[in-house]
């Protein structure tokens, strides 16, 4: 049996195709002004790899941001109960899951049974998302994919005080006017946001074993912060980017299991 | 955001409209013929000014019209640019934009505008200090008598001091209206008036209580267009012949087990201050099969009974019992947690208003202790009640969805 898992991000659009609970194709394309036209290419592109043909898709959850957009998706979930299907999937001893994707970032508690009980999501504004890593990428003039790298070799010490985006943008430039090394600033950069996520958890603590998902989880500098922060490793699944269309997958499967 | 006006569940709340319509028409009625007008704050000893023949006009409420309307943002950036900080109360920025438009065409007022200029300001303390400061720049502005009501902050019951308290201050308010309006202070028009309003808050605790039932026969974006009345025209006949009707209506759905929605699963109680400029997001959940059973606004901000077995005291006690705004952190939870009992409520969603910290403060705490006391989950927006500008529905709409989700599966 054949589904799909879409999950069309602020910032990226994630697809899985499951076969059976085997993952069959997986791929994260930019998101760009036209996502829509990003997922169709994406899902025709994954099915034509594997020789598949769109009719033989049983089930297609969406998930993100634009859901509620595609038009051939046969249902709908929201990102927290992907992101925990997900995990739940690879990692079943997950108890927390931590998410940081492009617009959102939330905290998701699990019961024994990989159920969620309870999430938590950061306030409307960037701070604490993928996107403050972004936008401070570029006024650093620091590729994405080099802000983790670059910031392990810090000591650490500064310390980024605004959680407004374009705030913490003035801040930055007046560290680099400074004379402030470059990888000290970004390793600020990552531990704000960690603070930020630390916030969200004030109400409920996180419990047992600790899972982080979503595009920042491959900033290693990110990583870092959260666990020394936390004092406990991190388990973080192969595909972090790819968590809440595995979960939208699996959640397509469940579907199509029960109105069998 | 969606405003599209939607097919009310009581035949009564389409008399909502026209009573707005013809308190407008009377307001600038009475304005052009030279009658006094008063610009009053939410709250206010409202029927007072009626016993004296004086309408009054709401400024407050006149903001959230424009807020429903789509019209608030460009009102709250002509104050900003005159230099009212952003963090102001939207309702304030809003009506001191109107009063400070300039440099292009200003949009069609609903209902005309308010009445300008205004002949007397009265205001109070009890929804919040920015009420008295805001009424004080109007003063500045209009050079026209300003009566303050000052309340202590309250929790719980009043004391005896401070009911005396607030009977001194209405003793000298009717002073100053018989000066002000060179008129004999008639106490009987004055007790007629308290009967009124007490009977008319009567029938709305009823509507209140009713919708406590399942399923819920009313939701929350259609009483908040009921609500009007028990704001404006407490004091007269018109609200106590609306609500007992509307409680007919109600207590007949609710014989008939008639609910809001053909299939309602979920029920849930919001707190904090419409946002009224998409009141689409109370009607959004249904499709999910949720409702809105219950609200603090609604409940706790207008209203009140009063005992007139001692009519000044009564009211005095009216005026400081019950109300959201005054309640400390311990009686909003108590307070809560009756609710959420009552009304089998299966979740609370708060609304952290940004410009109303006075109604947002403790939501985080009350959060934590539903959850621990009656294992009753909570979702916390982030929004103004009436400034638009920084509101994302999408974001709101993901919350919404995922919470609603959570509920379903815990059930």
């Amino acid at each position: 049996m054949l589904v799909a898992g879409i999950d069309a991000g602020s910032n990226t659009v994630k697809v899985v195709l499951l076969e059976g609970n085997q993952i069959l194709s997986q791929r994260v394309a930019k998101a760009g002004a036209n996502s829509l036209t990003v997922v169709n290419d994406s899902i025709a592109k994954a099915l034509k790899d594997h020789g598949k043909q769109m009719e033989e898709l049983v089930s297609i959850v969406a998930t993100g941001y634009g859901r509620d957009n595609i038009s051939f998706a046969t249902s709908q979930a929201t990102e927290i109960f992907c992101h925990a299907a997900g995990v739940v999937r690879s990692m079943p001893q997950v108890r927390t899951v931590i998410d940081i994707g492009g617009q959102d970032s939330k905290v998701i508690y699990l019961d024994d049974s990989g159920q969620v009980i309870d999430f938590a999501m950061n306030d409307k504004c960037a701070a604490g998302t993928g996107r403050f890593i972004e936008m401070l990428a570029m006024a650093l003039e620091t590729p994405l994919d080099q802000m983790g790298p670059l910031s392990i070799k810090a000591q650490g010490e500064i310390k980024i005080s605004n959680t407004c985006t374009v705030f913490a943008e003035s801040e930055v430039i007046s560290y680099l006017a400074k004379g402030i090394p470059r990888e000290e600033i970004i390793s600020g950069v990552h531990h704000s946001i960690v603070t930020r996520i630390l916030a969200m958890t004030r109400l409920r603590k996180m419990h047992g074993e600790i899972c982080f998902t979503g595009g920042v989880a491959k900033n290693i500098g990110v990583v870092r912060w959260l666990e020394k922060e936390l004092g406990r490793p991190l388990s973080i699944p192969a595909e972090p980017q790819l968590t809440g269309a595995l979960g939208a997958a699996m959640i397509a499967l469940e579907r199509t299991a029960k109105s069998d | 955001m969606s405003q599209k006006s939607q097919k009310r569940a009581l035949k009564t709340s389409y008399e909502a409209g026209p009573i707005l319509q013809t308190y407008w028409a009377e307001l600038h009625a009475a304005k052009n013929s030279g009658k006094p007008v008063a610009w009053a704050s939410g709250n206010g000893p409202v029927e007072l000014l009626y016993s004296f023949g004086i309408l009054p006009a709401y400024p407050e409420n006149y903001a959230a019209v424009l807020a429903s309307k789509q019209m608030a943002l460009e009102f709250c950036q002509m104050a900003e640019s005159a230099g009212f900080s952003r963090d102001l109360c939207s309702y304030s920025k809003i009506n001191l934009g109107d009063l400070l438009w300039k440099d292009k065409e200003k949009p069609e007022m609903p209902f005309g505008g308010l009445p300008l200029p205004p002949d007397i300001l009265v205001t109070t303390r009890i929804p919040c200090l920015v009420q008295v400061k805001w009424w004080e720049v109007l003063q500045d502005w209009y050079h026209c008598p300003l009566m303050i009501l000052d309340a202590p902050l309250v929790d719980d019951a009043p004391t005896e001091d401070q009911i005396d308290y607030i009977v001194v201050q209405l003793k000298e308010m009717i002073r100053r209206l018989e000066d002000f309006t060179h008129t004999k202070f008639d106490e009987q028009k004055f007790i007629k008036a308290l009967a009124l309003s007490d009977e008319a808050a009567g029938y709305w605790d009823d509507i209140m209580d009713l919708r406590a039932s399942v399923p819920c026969p009313v939701g929350a974006r259609e009483m908040c267009g009921n609500v009007f009345p028990l704001v404006a025209l407490l004091g007269t006949q018109v609200p106590v012949d609306f609500y007992k009707k509307l409680r007919a209506e109600l207590q007949s759905k609710v014989e008939m087990k008639a609910g809001m929605i053909p299939d309602e699963k979920i029920r849930l109680i919001y707190d904090n201050i419409p946002i009224w400029y998409d009141l689409g997001l109370f009607s959004y959940v249904e499709q999910f099969g949720a409702v809105f059973v219950m609200e603090t606004y609604l409940r706790y901000v207008w209203g009140g009974r009063i005992d007139m077995t001692d009519p000044y005291r009564g009211y005095a006690r009216k005026i400081l019992s019950n109300v959201w705004l005054d309640m400390s952190i311990d009686t909003r939870f108590k307070t809560l947690v009756n609710d959420v009992k009552k009304h089998k409520a299966d979740g609370v969603v708060f609304l952290s208003n940004r410009s109303c910290r006075r109604y947002s403060i403790g939501q985080y705490e009350l959060r934590d202790m539903l959850q621990k006391e009656l294992g009753i989950p909570s979702l916390i927006i982030e929004a103004d009640h009436s400034d638009p500008s920084g509101y994302s529905e999408s974001q709101t709409k993901l919350r919404m969805d995922s919470f609603l989700e959570l509920i379903k599966r815990r059930k």
